[in-house]
């Protein structure tokens, strides 16, 4: 359900204006809480923020408190529709109302109203005359501009109260309630409400002429604010509208602003003496007078007017219509009920009218709720100074209003009502001890995981794996040193195509070029890099070529360093930022290194180069595919420069796509990659014995992990095929 | 409010700066350079500071290890006693980590540590491959044989047992090979431009969290 922050009606989801009021409905709409200010989805019915409830108090009340209206004020009329009855009906209103007690100031929404009626001599703040003050107020008598009137009741078409004769009213009402109070006729069982049918509700014919008691008990039951138990005090301090009422006297306005009258409904009521519930029973004598029980505030406040009568003139209608005119804008179902045209359920009727009865809950009946869109309708109780807070209400535990109850209440000055409060409560109740439930048993389990890693135990006849293992590998590199020479086609060095590349782009070089080096490798495989690195920065110096060397790694300086490159390169250091450093530099080389490795100056004119385009030859040396990445996305698609990598054999395959479709200019996987570099650029050298040895146990190392292949496979196939006796 | 308005700053700020970068890739224009370049500038200030933050956050780290007497809160003594040593090797001489004694300490005792706990991978490679490519079906059979090829291929001494054997390592590593590295190279720089496209389109906002 959606609803509407105008009037707070409940249309359904999807909706884009409120079928009531025809306020703009959706996403866009957002609805303010009144207490925080905060902005909450339209469908909320409380705020997020302070959880006040939204849909009762963003509806016209809030607005309407900034105008001061005549609602409050029980004027005649009828329904819409039939304004001659109601101007017929003027002489049935009662023209005398009691004078006021006291000599208390006027308010001022009424000096203001009499000032608009033109009697500004009148000294704002002095009570009155009993018959002036009878002739300004509106409904008795006097005749009040049709501006004056709320819009509301311009809306009825309402003429002047004044225009209303005293002896019309009751004929008209008389008639109005043989139309609208046809006890005979029975009510087509469709046009019942949907609740009314559940309950069972006989037609009226059934329920007997005595009925139109219950039906009021009924009617009081359903109405929220219960408006006939209300005191006056009470009811005047409710109503929201009615702040300038509630800070004039109680009294005298209760007798000058709400004329003898009684709703209609529950006129009848005294006659009812097991009271329905949420209603005291009350003697005759403790029962208010008719003309003192207003309808709730609230529901005055909607715009439905209440035609009242004198208690005399009750009597005068004897058991005819009940003269009740509702308002259009109160729902069909209430308009019924006030009627006296409610069908009442047939155990409920005697149940209610007879005295000594048992209460419906007793015959098995279950009282129908509020609806839900009256409920929202329903504006809380504003509390009465000094009356204590809910204990619901939680005490400040930390900060500085530790200890202070309802510091910050929920909803500072509203208490919302009973089944406002059942409701979020019972939201609560539902969920909360469960999660709580929940987090206790997770708080209360030991730290110390109870699922700890499962220890595969090794089979008995792989525990000399290890050692196995260790054996091989330490002979794959002893057997090099102790015996060269001994390893099969150890002195012949694989050919590698991307390798010859690599060594054509360094013979390529002109004479002085200039070439960068980025030492993007880390110590681990320094081993296996350093030395053709070093192969290639020999062939690179003995070209004369000028030497930038760079890092994308803080340890490639230093590894840099240890190459005794120091005299004839120019150590650039650390450039931080990987692939955004990377990318500063193609842009632009000026200002890429303010400092070099030894912390001098970077003199950019003496080097010569203002960009990576002025550079011959960019090789990277990498221990990881994103360096070369980084060096291929963001260089090579800048610069025209040549990118040429010397990679460890780990990455090679990551890397070798980079080569084959020549964003790489050539490429070296470690220390056979150098190899095949060493002999690429010098066929006829010789091998260094160093780099003999290490190829050979790099041989031996392979044919050492191929023999624990081998074996591992015939263990398994072993235990397959002769289950587990191997 | 304010807050929404600061995510909507951060999110405008985020698009506006990527697309100025981005522009400068297709239009070779000076002032987009400019602004590139010092955006990037901007950019590595902020990751030596991430440098640096990370140091501290590795002391931190430790010095409560120590404070709680935890279990190896020796070996963060020791980490810190390294680390203290070594900044101070560098501030007392001029010239910082070119000076001897820092290169020193990096040559004798980092590189060759750092290389030897990688060499001990040897060893955990030649175990695990005793376990690892047992012939269970067909796939892992290709496998094997595939794996064998290129670890003898590599080295002279598969040459001597097979003289075809480098032709079929360099096949291996430039089709096969080669193919399923490429697809997960373009697999990643697809999921790169989306990402981006994302970001500049404001639907991920990774920065504004």
């Amino acid at each position: 359900m959606i609803y509407c922050p105008n009037c707070g009606t409940a249309n359904r989801d999807g909706s884009s204006f409120c079928n009531q009021c025809g306020q703009r409905l959706g996403g866009g709409s957002k609805a303010t809480c009144p207490f925080c200010g905060a902005e909450n989805p339209i469908e909320n019915i409380f705020c997020d923020a302070c959880g006040a409830k939204l849909a009762p108090l963003v509806t016209p009340g809030v607005e309407e408190k900034e105008k001061p209206s005549l609602k409050g004020l029980s004027l005649p009329t009828k329904p819409a529709g039939d304004e001659e009855e109601v101007r017929d009906s003027e002489a049935a209103v009662p023209q005398e109302p009691s004078a006021p007690e006291g000599e208390e100031e006027i308010p001022d929404w009424l000096a203001r109203l009499r000032a608009s009626l033109g009697d500004s001599s009148e000294p704002v703040g002095e009570p009155p005359e009993t018959e002036e003050f009878a002739a300004e107020v509106p409904g008795e008598g006097a005749e009040l501009p049709e501006e004056e009137l709320p819009d509301w009741l311009q809306e009825l078409g309402v003429p002047p109260v004044g225009e209303v004769g005293e002896e019309q009213l009751a004929p008209a009402a008389e008639e109005f309630a043989a139309e609208s109070l046809d006890e005979g006729a029975e009510l087509p069982e469709e046009e019942l409400p949907d609740w009314l049918q559940e309950l069972g509700v006989p037609p009226v014919g059934e329920a007997g002429e005595e009925q139109p008691a219950p039906a009021a008990e009924e009617f009081a039951a359903e109405v929220p604010g219960e408006g006939a138990e209300l005191p006056q005090e009470e009811f005047l301090a409710e109503a929201p509208l009615g702040e300038p009422l509630a800070e004039a006297p109680a009294e005298p306005e209760a007798e000058e602003v709400a004329p003898p009258a009684a709703t209609p409904a529950l006129a009848e009521q005294p006659e009812a003496e097991t009271p329905a519930e949420g209603i005291p029973a009350l003697s005759e004598g403790e029962r208010p007078a008719p003309e003192a029980e207003p309808l709730a505030a609230w529901l005055q406040e909607e715009g439905p007017v209440i035609l009242e009568l004198s208690e005399e003139e009750m009597a005068e209608e004897g058991e005819g219509a009940p003269p009740a005119v509702m308002g259009p804008e109160v729902p069909a179902w209430l308009e019924t009920l006030a009627s006296g045209a409610a069908v009442l359920p047939e155990e409920l009727g005697p149940v209610l009218a007879t005295p000594g009865k048992p209460t419906p809950e007793e015959v098995g009946l279950e009282r129908a709720a509020i609806p839900s869109w009256l409920e929202v309708l329903r504006p809380g109780r504003k509390r009465e100074e000094g009356e204590e807070a809910p204990a619901e209400e939680p005490v400040e535990t930390e900060g500085v209003l530790e200890g202070v109850r309802g510091a910050l209440r929920l909803v500072p000055d509203i208490d919302p009502g009973p089944d406002q409060f059942v409701r979020a409560v019972s939201a609560a109740a539902t969920v909360t001890p469960a999660h709580a439930e929940t987090l206790t048993q997770v708080l209360a389990r030991s730290t110390a995981s109870s699922v700890r890693p499962r220890t595969v135990p090794v089979p008995r006849r792989e525990r000399g794996l290890p050692w196995l293992a260790f054996l091989l590998l330490l002979a794959a590199v002893l057997i090099p040193l102790l015996a060269p020479g001994l390893v099969p086609g150890g002195a012949t060095v694989p050919s590698a195509l991307s390798a010859k590349a690599f060594a054509t782009q360094v013979q390529n070089l002109p004479p002085g070029a200039k070439v960068l080096i980025s030492f993007d490798y880390d110590p681990s495989v320094s081993t296996e890099l350093d030395w053709p690195v070093r192969e290639v920065v020999k062939d690179l110096q003995a070209k004369g070529a000028t030497l930038l060397v760079m890092s994308t790694t803080p340890t490639g300086p230093g590894l840099a360093a240890r190459m005794g490159l120091a005299d004839t390169a120019t150590l650039l250091g650390y450039l931080p930022g990987q692939e955004m450093g990377l990318q500063r530099l193609a842009t632009s080389f000026s200002g890429a290194f303010l400092a070099d490795y030894k912390g001098a100056r970077v003199d950019e004119a003496a080097l010569g180069v203002q960009s990576l385009e002025d550079v011959a030859l960019i090789i990277t040396a990498a221990s990881s595919q994103d360096a070369v990445r980084w060096w291929v996305e963001q260089v090579g698609s800048r610069v025209n420069t040549p990118i040429c990598a010397i990679v460890s054999g780990a990455i090679e395959p990551s890397v070798r796509p980079y080569y084959s479709s020549r964003q790489l200019a050539g490429l070296v996987s470690g220390w056979v990659g150098g190899l095949a570099y060493r002999q690429a650029v010098s066929p006829d050298a010789p091998l260094e014995a160093q780099s003999k040895a290490a190829i050979e146990a790099q041989s031996l190392g392979h044919l050492a992990i191929v023999v624990l292949i081998v074996l591992g496979n015939l263990a398994y196939w072993g235990k397959r095929l002769f289950g587990g006796r191997s | 409010m304010k807050v929404k308005f600061g995510r909507s700053l951060a999110i405008a700020i985020t698009i506006g700066t990527g697309l100025l970068v981005l522009a400068n890739f297709f239009v070779r224009n000076e002032f987009l350079r400019r602004v590139q370049q010092t955006l990037l500038d901007w950019a590595l200030i902020l990751a030596a500071v991430a440098l640096l933050l990370g140091a501290v956050n590795v002391v931190a780290t430790h010095l409560r290890k120590i404070r709680g007497r935890r279990p190896g809160w020796v070996y963060s003594l020791f980490l810190l006693a390294a680390l203290g040593t070594v900044v101070l090797l560098g501030f007392l001489d001029p010239r910082g980590v070119a000076s001897p004694a820092v290169s020193w300490v990096f040559l004798y005792v980092h590189v060759p540590l750092q290389a030897t706990i990688f060499a001990l991978t040897a060893f955990f490679i030649a175990s695990a491959a005793y376990r690892a490519f047992r012939v269970r079906s067909v796939d892992s059979f290709i496998m094997l044989v595939a794996g064998i090829i290129v670890l003898l291929g590599q080295v002279p001494l598969g040459q001597a047992i097979w003289d075809r054997i480098a032709a079929a390592k360099d096949w291996i590593l430039a089709y096969p090979s080669t193919g399923g590295a490429r697809g997960i190279i373009l697999g990643v720089a697809l999921g790169t431009i989306l990402t981006g496209l994302r970001v500049l389109l404001g639907i991920d906002r990774p920065h504004v969290k």
